[in-house]
C-alpha cells in the first residue's frame, strides 16, 4: 500500500496529516521520557540540535518543485529536489515529474528556493526502476550534496527533508532501518514521518551526509516510510546528459527500463518453480524470496465445501504513468474439496468459484484484449486453460498477461488458478506462463 | 319461404354477447319495434333510448332494415349517427341505440360448417387451468433443483426464501398482465397468464442448461452476449404470449409489439457490455460453467501444443491494439 507522495489531493493528505504528527510522539514518549521536558519528543534534545546544524547545511542546496497546468500560476503537484552535481542539476522522484514527462506540452515544472526564488525546470534523464529523475534548474546552481558511500546500517539516526503539504522546508528525525528484507525494489526502511509534497527530498545520516530519497510511506500506519538507497541515485548523477532528451526519446528509454525491469523480475524467477500442495495439487507457491504470500481458509467443518485461498505478490510494480502499473506478477489459487457434496453440486460450487484480480489499465494506454481457450492435458489432470494478453499502446513490446487455470478432473477437489503479469515483454512472459502451468500436477 | 326470426343480441362494450332474445315475426307484417317502453317489442333499459326509438324491418331477402322514430339520439351503425326515417341496413354489423350495443342476426346469415371435436379424453391438456397447473409444477421443480444445487447449508430455508420471493414476483406480474386484459377484453384470465408466464420461463430456463452443458461437453465456445439475446428472445415470446391474451390485438401488431421492447434493450445492452470488455477482463473471456468429468465429450490437448498457438496471441493483440480508433490517443485524455 506505500503511496507515492506527490501532492495530488492536498486536502485529503492534509486532514491525514495530524494523525502522523500527534499520534507518534504523544504514544511512544512516556516509554522513551528522560525528563518532563521531553514527554512530547521521542528524540533527545541533543540530537535535534543536530538535526538544525543538518538543515542549516544542506538548506541551499535543496529546492521545492512544482509542476502547473497548462498557464495556471496555481500548481497542481508539487515535490522536493535537491542538487547532486555542479551546474543545477537536482535529483527527485520520477513520479514527481511523470506528468511533465507523460504530456510534456501541457505541464510545465518550476523550482522554488527556501529564499523563494523560482525558475523553470527541465528533464535531463529518468530511473522508473528506482523511481528518479534528474532534473536541470535554468539560474539556479547550489553547491551539490555529498553522498554516503556504504549501506546504510540498521538503528542509526536519519533525517528526511523536504516540503510536506506545502507547509515549507521541514527536516524530520527517525531511524534508519536498513535495506527492506525480502524487497525486490531496494529500498532503506526509515522509521520517521514522510508525508506528500516530501517526495524526491533527501534523507541524510547524523554527518549530513544523502542516505536516500524519500519515495513512500505506508498510509494509514505510522512512521513506516521508505527511501531509494544512494548507491542508485548516484549512479544516476553520474552519466548527466549533455541537453535534455525529446519526449519521444525519454519515453523510448522509459519503456527500456521497464522492459529491463520486467527481464530481471522474471529472472529472478528462474529455475524450477516452488509449489505448494492443497487437497491434493501442487500449485506454484512462495516463488523467490520476495514473493509475498499469504494463505487462508475456512475452519467452519459444517460448510458443505472447505476451502483454501493462496496469494503471492511480487510487489515489483512500477509507476509509469497515472493509469498505468507495470513490471507486477501477482496470482492466487482458490483450491476447494468437500465430502459431502456430489460432484454435480461440487462442480456447481467449482463453476461458482470466481476470486480473481482486477485488470486496471486506462483505455488510453492498453489496447483490447486477445484471449486463448482450450482444455489443457497437464501433469495428471485436464484443466480449462485460458491466457490473454494486451499491447501497451504508448510503451514499445510490453504487454500485459492473465492466466486462469480451473482444473476439470475432480469430482470433490478443484481449483482456480489466476496470474497477472502487467508490463512485460512477449516472450519471457508467455515462457514463464508454461513454466507456471507445467508446475502444476494432480498428486491424490 | 321468407325469414321470419330474428335474433337480437345485447353486447357488452367488448363486444361479448351479454343477452339474447329471438323474435319470431309475422310473417305479413315481418316488423318489430326497439324502445324503452313495454309497448316496444324489444326493451331496453337505457335512459338514452326513447319510449319507441327505432322499427326494424326485415325484408323478404332476409335483410334488415331501420328506421329511426324521430328520436334525439338516433341510430349509431359504427361511428355515423343516423337519423333516417327508414331504409337503414343493420343486419349483422353492430348497432349502437341509445347507450346500449346490439347485433340483429337473422336466419338467412351464413353458417359455419360443425367444427370437428377431437378431444375424446376427459383431460384437456389445452385448458388453461392444466397448462397453468403443469407450468407451477415446473417452476417449482426447477427452483427447488437451483436450491438444492447451491448446496445451502439449510436447504428448507433457502427454498422457502427463494420460492416466496420469486411467487411475489411472479404474483405481480400476473397480475398486472390479468388487469390489463379485465381492461381491454373483460376477463381476468388469471390461469392463461400463469401459463405463459411460467410456462416461458421454465421453457427458457431449459434451454439454457441444455446450452451450457452441450458448452462444456464439446468445449464450445462460449459466446459472451448469449445470455443477452437468450433474455430478449425470452421477453419477446412472454410479451407476445400476453399482449395477444389480453389485448384484442392482431398478430403482427402483437409480435411488433411484443419485440420492440427487447429489442432495443439488447441492442442497448449488447452495444454497452461491447463497449466496456475491452476493459473487463472477465466479460471478455467469459468462463464455461465447469460439470463432471464424465459429460466432457473431448480430449484435451498436450501444453506444448496450447502454448504453441498461443504465441499467436501477440499478433492478434498488436493488431487489435492498432486498429483502436486515433480519437483517444494522448492528447485528448486527462488524468
Amino acid at each position: 500500500m506505500s503511496r507515492y507522495l506527490t501532492m495530488r489531493a492536498a486536502l485529503a493528505t492534509f486532514l491525514l496529516a495530524p494523525v502522523l504528527w500527534t499520534g507518534g510522539p504523544t504514544a511512544i514518549a512516556p516509554a522513551r521520557a528522560q525528563s518532563p521536558g521531553a514527554l512530547n519528543s521521542p528524540v533527545p534534545a541533543a540530537t535535534s540540535e543536530n538535526a538544525r546544524d543538518v538543515l542549516a547545511r544542506v538548506r541551499p542546496s535543496i529546492v521545492q518543485i512544482k509542476g502547473f497546468f497548462g498557464s495556471n500560476t496555481a500548481h497542481e503537484f508539487h515535490g522536493t529536489g535537491f542538487a547532486v552535481a555542479a551546474g543545477g542539476v537536482f535529483m527527485t522522484n520520477y513520479h514527481v515529474v511523470a506528468r511533465k514527462v507523460q504530456h510534456p506540452t501541457r505541464y510545465r515544472l518550476e523550482f522554488r528556493t527556501t529564499d523563494d526564488r523560482t525558475g523553470p525546470l527541465e528533464v535531463l534523464a529518468v530511473d522508473v526502476r528506482h523511481d528518479l529523475a534528474l532534473v536541470k534548474a535554468v539560474g539556479h546552481a547550489p553547491p551539490p550534496l555529498a553522498f554516503v558511500t556504504s549501506e546504510p546500517e540498521r538503528g542509526t539516526r536519519a533525517y528526511a527533508v523536504g516540503f510536506p503539504l506545502d507547509v515549507g522546508l521541514t527536516i524530520t528525525e527517525g531511524v534508519s532501518n536498513g535495506m527492506v528484507e525480502e524487497s525486490f525494489e531496494p529500498r532503506i526502511h526509515y522509521s520517521g514521518a514522510i508525508n506528500g509534497g516530501m517526495s524526491g527530498g533527501p534523507a541524510f545520516d547524523q554527518g549530513g551526509k544523502v542516505i536516500g530519497v524519500n519515495v513512500s510511506h505506508y498510509r494509514f500506519q505510522q512512521l513506516v516510510s521508505f527511501l531509494v538507497p544512494a548507491k542508485h541515485v548516484r549512479a544516476l548523477a553520474e552519466h548527466i546528459p549533455a541537453k535534455a532528451p525529446t519526449a519521444e526519446a525519454l519515453n523510448a528509454d522509459i519503456a527500456a527500463q521497464a522492459r529491463a525491469h520486467a527481464r530481471h523480475l522474471l529472472g529472478s524467477l528462474a529455475g524450477p518453480l516452488a509449489t505448494q500442495t492443497a487437497a491434493g495439487y501442487a500449485l506454484p507457491g512462495k516463488l523467490a524470496p520476495f514473493m509475498q504470500c499469504s494463505g487462508s481458509g475456512n475452519p467452519d467443518p459444517l460448510q458443505p465445501v472447505q476451502s483454501v485461498r493462496i496469494n503471492c505478490q511480487s510487489k515489483a510494480g512500477l509507476f509509469l504513468r497515472s493509469g498505468l502499473q507495470s513490471g507486477d506478477l501477482h496470482f492466487s489459487h482458490a483450491v476447494l474439496s468437500t465430502e459431502k457434496l456430489d460432484a454435480w453440486r461440487f462442480t456447481h460450487r467449482l463453476s461458482a468459484n470466481a476470486a480473481g484480480f482486477g485488470a486496471a489499465g486506462l483505455r488510453r494506454e492498453v489496447g483490447p484484449y486477445a484471449c486463448r481457450n482450450r482444455t489443457v492435458a497437464l501433469k495428471g489432470f485436464d484443466a480449462a486453460v485460458s491466457v490473454c494478453t494486451r499491447g501497451y499502446r504508448k510503451l514499445a513490446d510490453l504487454y500485459d498477461f492473465f492466466l486462469v487455470v480451473r482444473s476439470l478432473n475432480g469430482t470433490q477437489r478443484g481449483f482456480t488458478s489466476r496470474l497477472t503479469m502487467t508490463g512485460m515483454e512477449f516472450e519471457p512472459a508467455m515462457t514463464f506462463i508454461e513454466r507456471f502451468v507445467a508446475a502444476m500436477e494432480w498428486k491424490p | 319461404m321468407s325469414p321470419t326470426a330474428v335474433l337480437v343480441e345485447v353486447l357488452d362494450r367488448h363486444g361479448h354477447v351479454r343477452l339474447q332474445q329471438r323474435l319470431s315475426l309475422d310473417e305479413g307484417r315481418p316488423t318489430f319495434s326497439i324502445g324503452r317502453s313495454l309497448e316496444a317489442d324489444i326493451v331496453l333499459d337505457d335512459e338514452h333510448v326513447a319510449p319507441l326509438h327505432a322499427v326494424v324491418e326485415l325484408t323478404n331477402d332476409g335483410r334488415l332494415l331501420a328506421g329511426d322514430l324521430g328520436t334525439v339520439n338516433g341510430i349509431v351503425v359504427g361511428t355515423v349517427r343516423h337519423k333516417e326515417k327508414g331504409g337503414l341496413l343493420v343486419t349483422g354489423a353492430p348497432v349502437r341505440i341509445g347507450r346500449t350495443d346490439l347485433r340483429l342476426r337473422t336466419s338467412a346469415e351464413p353458417l359455419a360448417p360443425e367444427k370437428p371435436d377431437r378431444h375424446e379424453h376427459r383431460l384437456h391438456i389445452q385448458s388453461p387451468a392444466t397448462l397453468a397447473g403443469l407450468a407451477i409444477l415446473l417452476f417449482a421443480a426447477q427452483e427447488i433443483y437451483a436450491s438444492w444445487l447451491g448446496a445451502p447449508r439449510d436447504l428448507t430455508t433457502a427454498l422457502a426464501t427463494s420460492l416466496s420471493l420469486k411467487a411475489t414476483v411472479v404474483a405481480g406480474w400476473v397480475a398486472g398482465w390479468a388487469l390489463l386484459s379485465r381492461i381491454l377484453v373483460g376477463e381476468w384470465r388469471w390461469l392463461r397468464h400463469i401459463a405463459i408466464a411460467l410456462g416461458v420461463t421454465v421453457a427458457i430456463t431449459c434451454l439454457d442448461a441444455i446450452t451450457t452443458i452441450a458448452t462444456f461437453a464439446w468445449a464450445l465456445p462460449a459466446w459472451r452476449n448469449a445470455s443477452i439475446w437468450s433474455s430478449v428472445v425470452a421477453l419477446t415470446v412472454v410479451l407476445y404470449m400476453h399482449l395477444r391474451t389480453a389485448a384484442p390485438l392482431s398478430h403482427r401488431r402483437a409480435i411488433v409489439l411484443a419485440a420492440i421492447a427487447p429489442l432495443l434493450a439488447g441492442l442497448g445492452a449488447t452495444w454497452f457490455y461491447e463497449r466496456i470488455a475491452r476493459d473487463d477482463l472477465w466479460r471478455v473471456n467469459s468462463q464455461s460453467r465447469i460439470y463432471p468429468p464424465w459429460l466432457r465429450l473431448t480430449r484435451a490437448v498436450p501444453a506444448e501444443a496450447y502454448f504453441k498457438a498461443a504465441a499467436g496471441l501477440r499478433a492478434e493483440a498488436d493488431q487489435r491494439r492498432r486498429a483502436l480508433a486515433v480519437e483517444d490517443e494522448d492528447g485528448t485524455a486527462s488524468d
